[in-house]
């Protein structure tokens, strides 16, 4: 059911082909169709003729193992952690992470909530932030056309930082996620 | 419709406290010993044949959790609120489970928010909104969800202040709005 | 003790359903047990969008939980404020001024314009037919403006607080909500003849997911899924709050006890919002738009308890409130109308159902998880 070996170090490839293959995957971002908390409800609109994402190439697909995408929409209740590790991981290489909202960024209103991440960087490799609560469709867009420069420039390495500190993340998920029943190295 | 309730109430358990009575709205107390006895009354005799809800109330200072049980006349739109102390020491309360099918799942999460059993419940003690709870059930008042965040999630940039007045600060008696600022000018 | 036979390994494959699904509504999950295509048992499993929000509130001041309370249901979060507003003022005894009754009422009718507008579509988004939840979310970002225009935000308004409203309308809103109105309703008959008339939808969709009349007083049901099933119970009507006993109206009701029924009473709804939003502006009294309040960090609610309903476009919306005369409430309890209607409802409604209609019957059944978990 699961492979139980450690992520390979991703290795280096040749600086011009990266970057052939950086634009490549910056104008097909596809998402996972994941709506973690209520930032979900402002991504609708964003699949309407009115801001229409499909004109960066980004779509929504049903299940991670055709996106690269992950939205994390909103506050983390621990039970979604668990589930959200488990999408995360099963997302093809190369995979980036956008979070919306103030409430992952450092738990915004939900600071003192006894069942919600406060910072969110501490349990999964996030390249880009949204801020607001909740972000306008407006800056959903911005946000995504960020994550594009950066994929363009090679700065979203967020999923090889993820591999290569694993037990730092590993380490910090345990800690809120008490009853751990996935192997280790579930990819 | 609700005088009439009143007296049948009132003849039945002499013991009853009136705690909010509207044309169709009710609140009454009654002793613990006769909770079950008026919930059944209520349902049997007087039509209020729907529950809406089960509430509790941790009062801490008395020593008590107080449940509160309303009932509704689907009909006539009318509420009956029922509520019963019961000490907070290992708090044991009858389950409805058998009488409405929708008793379950408020008395599950009764059972994981505050740790109040009701036996006969068959399916108490399944995960509802948490998942391996393992602190204080966190409704009850001595659980401080502030400390449990810090200490769980870690240090978040704190606000200077949690002090609410520090936000708020001045502003006497309007909202800061266009409204209350042209209306405090024209005076 | 034998096996289950509901649950019997031999016989029956188990799947989880969600949370990372596109047909689940929003976060949340159903574990089932099934024999060929036919469900035999389901669990429903919530909780993925805990805040503790009921906690929360205790920690803040009265006021500062407006902010709070508008998030526990987000595709219509006014109804939470008039709701937390409504026992506030019940337990304080502040007056509201006419004309914000009359605003109030209009904020609430154009969240469940909103609303129902994106739930008929959606519904119908759940059998595949995309282009009509499409038109249903770009209909609704049009109320969205009107919206942002009056509040200043297109989702958490935070527009409705004790004894009145935050401003007044803006001049000439008037015009620009009937220009909406006008809008939409040109193009409703072709949402009509895109969903309603569809031999798909209606063969996936009537005789389907069946809510029996007897079930309603059992579970309490409220709302479309209600008014489905032949039930008359409108909050609006039964109990009056703010200026609904001044409008003209009767309660949308269907037969069909099918989700067809159920989508036709969304979609008479939205009629119902427009002439309703029509009686309000042609009706708008003037006057002031707010009471003072007194110095809000030093405002203590007097004790007691009170039980504010609402009629949400899912049913009734109920605020447990209670106060021990202190800064902060001393417990507020959310009872959101899909808490049944997602949870023993619908464990016993996919008994029997075939596995493909598990999210149209989710959808149909108003499901709203964060108004379940809070």
């Amino acid at each position: 059911m699961y492979c139980n070996q450690r992520p390979e170090k991703p290795g280096n490839k040749k600086e011009f082909l990266e970057k052939i293959t950086n634009m490549a995957r910056a104008n097909s971002l596809w998402v996972t169709a994941y709506g973690t908390g209520c930032g979900a409800i402002e991504l609708r609109p964003l699949h309407t003729s009115r801001f229409d994402m499909e004109r960066f190439g980004i779509a929504m697909r049903p299940t991670p193992r055709q996106a690269d995408v992950l939205i994390i929409s909103g506050y983390l209740a621990t039970k979604t952690l668990k589930r959200v590790i488990r999408v995360y991981e099963q997302i093809q290489d190369p995979k980036y992470i956008v979070a919306l909202g103030s409430c992952t960024i450092n738990g915004g209103m939900y600071f003192d909530s006894y069942n919600t991440l406060n910072v969110l960087d501490k349990y999964l490799p996030v390249d880009v932030y949204v801020m607001g609560c909740m972000p306008r469709p407006e800056a959903i867009i911005d946000g995504f056309s960020l994550l594009m420069e950066k994929i363009k420039d090679g700065r979203a390495q967020g999923w090889k930082h993820y591999k290569e500190n694993l037990d730092y993340y590993r380490e910090n998920q345990k800690k809120i996620i008490t009853d751990w029943d996935l192997p280790d190295y579930n990819w | 419709m609700i005088d009439k309730v009143k007296k049948e109430l009132e003849i039945r358990f002499p013991l009853l406290k009136l705690v909010r009575e509207q044309h169709n709205y009710l609140h009454v107390k009654v002793e613990r010993v006769s909770a079950m006895d008026a919930i059944v009354m209520a349902k049997t005799t007087l039509g209020f044949t729907t529950l809406q809800l089960i509430s509790t109330i941790d009062r801490l200072e008395e020593d008590v959790f107080q449940i509160t049980w309303i009932l509704e006349n689907y009909d006539l739109c009318t509420i009956l609120l029922i509520s019963s102390n019961y000490p907070r020491e290992n708090c044991i309360v009858p389950s409805l489970s058998q009488i409405w099918p929708t008793a379950s799942a408020f008395e599950r999460e009764i059972f994981e928010m505050f740790g109040i059993s009701f036996p006969g419940n068959p399916r108490e003690g399944e995960d509802f909104l948490l998942e391996d709870w393992k602190d204080t059930p966190p409704m009850r008042r001595d659980f401080e969800t502030e400390e449990y965040s810090m200490r769980v999630y870690g240090e978040r940039q704190p606000r200077e202040h949690l002090d609410p007045r520090q936000y708020i600060g001045d502003i006497v008696g309007e909202w800061n709005t266009p409204m209350g600022r042209k209306r405090e000018e024209e005076k | 003790m034998g096996v289950n036979p509901a649950t019997d390994p031999k016989k029956t494959t188990h799947l989880f359903f969600g949370p990372q699904h596109p047909g689940v509504t929003g976060n949340m999950s159903i574990e089932m047990w099934f024999d060929g295509d036919q469900i035999t048992k389901a669990i429903t499993h919530v909780g993925y969008l805990h805040r503790g929000f009921e906690k929360l509130m205790e920690k803040r001041l009265w006021i500062q939980n407006f902010p709070l309370v508008c998030r526990i249901c987000v595709p219509e979060p006014d109804i939470n404020e008039e709701c937390y507003a409504l026992a506030i003022e019940e337990l304080t005894g502040i007056e509201v001024p006419e004309r914000a009754k009359w605003i109030r009422t209009l904020v609430l009718e154009l969240a469940r314009f909103a609303v129902n507008l994106m739930a008929f579509g959606g519904q119908a988004g759940t059998l595949g037919l995309g282009t009509a939840a499409m038109w249903g979310i770009t209909f609704r970002d049009f109320v969205l403006d009107l919206f942002e225009e009056l509040t200043g935000a297109r989702i958490y308004h935070i527009y409705i607080q004790p004894g009145g409203v935050r401003r007044d309308l803006p001049p000439g809103f008037e015009n620009r909500i009937e220009e909406v109105l006008t809008k939409i309703e040109e193009r409703l008959p072709e949402l009509d003849r895109l969903v309603l008339n569809n031999a798909i939808f209606k063969l996936r969709t009537q005789n389907v997911g069946v809510v029996k009349p007897e079930w309603i007083k059992e579970y309490g049901l409220v709302g479309p899924v209600a008014r489905g099933s032949g039930s008359v119970r409108d909050v609006r009507k039964d109990a009056p709050y703010e200026i609904y006993n001044k409008l003209d109206f009767d309660v949308v009701t269907e037969t069909g006890n099918d989700i067809y029924a159920r989508a036709l009473v969304r979609r008479r709804e939205i009629d119902l919002s427009i002439s309703l939003i029509r009686q309000i502006l042609s009706g708008m009294p003037e006057g002031p738009v707010a009471t003072k309040l007194p110095n809000l960090t030093e405002w203590r609610v007097p004790a007691g308890e009170y039980y504010s309903r609402v009629e949400s476009s899912r049913g009734e919306y109920g605020y447990y409130v209670v106060s021990d005369g202190s800064l902060k409430p001393r417990r507020v309890h959310v009872r959101g109308p899909s808490y049944v209607h997602a949870v023993p409802l619908l464990e016993r409604m996919l008994v029997g159902a075939n596995i493909a209609d598990v999210s149209n019957i989710m959808v149909s059944l108003t499901t709203c998880p964060p108004e379940i978990e809070r």
